[in-house]
């Protein structure tokens, strides 16, 4: 029987369980490889008590060598921004076409704020995180240079902008300097979340006297400087994009089925077009079927991926499939 | 909820962290993964392999990954696929080589473009541009189509490397084995004398092009202890190409070697030992891997230090200095180790730091003696 290649693009939530389930319980027949820029994934759930101090930064990585020699699979250091999918091809920079049986994309999203001018240049989006920690880490051993009042400014007031306003504005403190801390959005503080929590945050946000403004429109950024469309200027030491989750680009190149370029998917994690390709976490979208975009869905994805990616293999060998429209519906529940 | 203050957040959905704390993270510490059960998928096996024409890789696998390469060749007659190349040697000096590595790590890509880096480095440690190579590759019983996939894969890495020196893969041979083995035999030329291990002089400056602790990150990939940050940057480093360092060096330098198995202190002590002279380290100013220093500390070592140790008996072993066994650490792919005298040392150190290496002085020769002391 000849093995099938399972590649796995990114090495996110959803494809660390994954990784860690193929070592334990390997699918018979199934050849896998990882291909991912960076040998670290940054645990988001424990980014913000990394930021607090509770924890080391090294403690909250994930190391991905380790865990795909623990899968026997094979790693491979480059993003992935070209695949045919009728060729079932993978382009990389510098290397043959990969050919692939079975894709599963894990990707995440990008917060490059986008179409502000100096935006790149001039703030730090909060992914990759490995990018993020080091600037984060750069700016605080920074901080020992004398000055009081540390500014900062968070674009970008969601769940995620929120939870970094909090956190920053705490580890300020406890470095023994006074934090003023900008919350920017276009259009409401917290505004996506459901009103009890949203309340709750607000609340919290005031007690904690973080800088509140909403329905801006920035115009411009520079260095340690936002300009904002009315002409005012919010200085800020530093100035961190936590807005602007976009899904990658590249996916709109493809002839994935994608809806708002998120990649559109069935209840077993399918791709609706092409069903040789998986896709979970935040880059992907299950048709009717609201679910938000966090790290507990791709982490909860995992097991119902292992599964349907099991499914799929048997079916293509011993033309028997369970059934797995009802297994996804759990994870939402 | 862990993290003190922030508690309340808890009400926000997607930031009910029940799955998120210290355990979760604590299932991705993976204990004691051997290498050498990394990727050694084997397929069931109908018929008990013979280890002569057995091993020998089915002709088709073979002509396809050898499909991409140039058809004609500079200094070789016939065509690529003929029983052996002919070819025609040009005046000057040839120097001849041959190294192979054992598998280390899972992208076949990345372990193939390192061992045509490694091997080069005997051409470039002579002072010498390579010509003409030929492959020796062992792959694993896998499935047909992931031996076409490897050994495209293989051929296609090293034949990028190879190129970039301008030479060529002429041929090879390939066969199954129980793990992935690449080798590269390899011919270069040079119009001058080739430098040698003989030359260096009482008051030469040591030189070292790439930092030392390969060994170290490997042995610790296999304990399971090494980052993979760690891992990635040694590949990264062992990946890159000294072609240029060479022809610059060539004519700036007294003798010249490169770092591999008997790690720094017996490839210097070769130095020594054939030019006659001494060499007084600066220790501290030997640049090492990232990583490779936790890992020494915390006692991970290659299974060659040992001997590498042992060949050094006669000699005082300082042990003062927290970075010693690093001097012991056998290089894949290590950098080149050279004399340069004090009138190019300028030079070399500032053309040295516009290609990455902020430190690559790391000692100087003195008179007689064939010691080394650090
Ligand atoms: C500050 C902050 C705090 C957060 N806190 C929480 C929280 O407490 N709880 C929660 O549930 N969610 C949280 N989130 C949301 C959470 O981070 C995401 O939902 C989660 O990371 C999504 O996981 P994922 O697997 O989809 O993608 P990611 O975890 O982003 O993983 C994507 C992977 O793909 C790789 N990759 C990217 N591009 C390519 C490419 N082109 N080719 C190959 N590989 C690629 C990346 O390197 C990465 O390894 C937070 C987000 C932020 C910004």
């Amino acid at each position: 029987m000849a093995e099938k290649k399972l590649v796995l693009i990114g090495g996110g939530h959803s494809h660390i369980l994954l990784l860690k389930k193929l070592g334990m319980k390997p699918i018979k027949g199934l050849n896998i490889t990882l291909i991912t820029p960076e040998p670290e994934l940054v645990y988001t759930g424990m980014l913000p008590a990394a930021i607090l101090g509770s924890y080391s930064f090294d403690q909250i990585n994930i190391d991905l060598i380790k865990l795909s020699n623990f899968a026997k699979c094979r790693i491979i250091f480059e993003a992935v921004n070209k695949i045919n999918l009728n060729k079932k091809e993978i382009y990389l920079d510098d290397r043959i076409p990969f050919g692939f049986d079975i894709l599963s994309i894990d990707i995440g999203i990008n917060y490059q704020l986008p179409n502000i001018s100096g935006a790149e240049k001039f703030s730090i989006p909060v992914k990759p995180f490995s990018n993020f920690i080091h600037n984060w880490r750069k700016f605080v051993s920074n901080l020992t240079i004398k000055k009081n009042i540390i500014e900062l400014s968070i674009v970008g007031a969601g769940a995620a902008g929120c939870e970094l306003a909090l956190c920053i504005n705490h580890k300020i403190k406890s470095l023994g300097r006074e934090p003023k801390i900008y919350l920017i959005d276009k259009k409401e503080i917290a505004g996506n979340l459901p009103a009890k929590a949203k309340n709750k945050i607000l609340e919290l946000l005031k007690e904690n006297k973080i800088i509140l403004r909403n329905n801006i429109n920035i115009s411009s950024i520079a260095k340690g400087k936002i300009h904002i469309e009315d002409s005012e200027i919010i200085s800020s030491d530093l100035i961190l994009s936590a807005a602007g989750g976009k899904p990658h680009n590249w996916l709109s190149e493809t002839d994935l089925n994608l809806k708002n370029g998120f990649v559109s998917i069935n209840q077993s994690l399918q791709s609706i077009s092409h069903d040789f390709v998986f896709a979970s976490g935040d880059c992907a979208s299950i048709i009717n079927f609201p679910t938000q975009k966090a790290g507990v869905f791709a982490v909860r994805a995992a097991p119902f991926l292992y599964q349907n990616i099991q499914n799929y293999v048997i079916k293509k060998t011993i033309k028997k499939v369970q059934s797995s429209e009802k297994i996804f519906t759990s994870i939402n529940y | 909820m862990f993290w003190g203050d922030v508690t309340l957040l808890g009400y926000i959905p997607w930031l009910i962290k029940d799955f998120v704390d210290r355990s979760f993270i604590k299932k991705f510490i993976v204990k004691h993964s051997m290498n050498s059960s990394l990727v050694e998928k084997h397929i069931e096996q109908e018929q008990e392999l013979c280890g002569a024409c057995g091993a020998k890789v089915g002709n088709k696998v073979l002509e396809s990954a050898l499909e991409k390469l140039p058809k004609n060749v500079n200094n070789m007659l016939n065509k690529i696929g003929d029983d052996a190349a002919i070819v025609y040697l040009n005046q000057g000096n040839h120097v001849f080589t041959t190294d192979h590595l054992r598998k280390f790590c899972s992208d076949p890509w990345i372990m193939s473009r390192i061992t045509a880096v490694h091997a080069l480095g005997d051409i470039w440690a002579m002072g010498s541009i390579p010509l003409l190579v030929l492959s020796h590759i062992t792959i694993p019983e896998l499935s047909l189509n992931d031996q076409k996939n490897h050994l495209d894969d293989i051929i296609d890495s090293a034949d990028q490397v190879f190129k970039k020196e301008g030479a060529s893969i002429i041929g090879g041979h390939t066969s199954k084995g129980k793990e992935l083995t690449i080798g590269f035999t390899i011919l270069g030329h040079t119009n001058k004398n080739p430098i040698t291990l003989n030359g260096a002089q009482d008051g030469d400056y040591i030189i070292l092009t790439k930092p030392l602790g390969t060994g170290i990150i490997l042995a610790g990939e296999m304990q399971g202890l090494a980052k993979g940050l760690w891992i990635k940057n040694a590949h990264d480093w062992m990946m890159k190409s000294q072609g240029l360092i060479s022809k610059f060096l060539t004519n700036k330098v007294n003798s010249m070697t490169d770092v591999t198995g008997f790690g720094l202190y017996g490839h210097l002590k070769n130095i020594c030992k054939s030019s006659n002279v001494s060499a007084v380290l600066s220790i501290d100013e030997i640049p090492i891997l990232e990583g490779a220093l936790d890992l020494s500390l915390k006692g991970v070592r290659s299974t060659i230090f040992e001997d590498n140790l042992r060949q050094a008996n006669t000699d005082q072993i300082n042990s003062d200095n927290k970075k010693w066994p690093l001097l012991f650490d056998p290089q894949t792919s290590g950098g080149l180790l050279a004399s340069v005298p004090k009138k190019h040392i300028e030079e070399v150190q500032s053309k040295l730091k516009i290609l990455g290496l902020s430190n690559s002085v790391i000692g100087k020769f003195v008179k007689g003696g064939t010691t080394i002391s650090y």
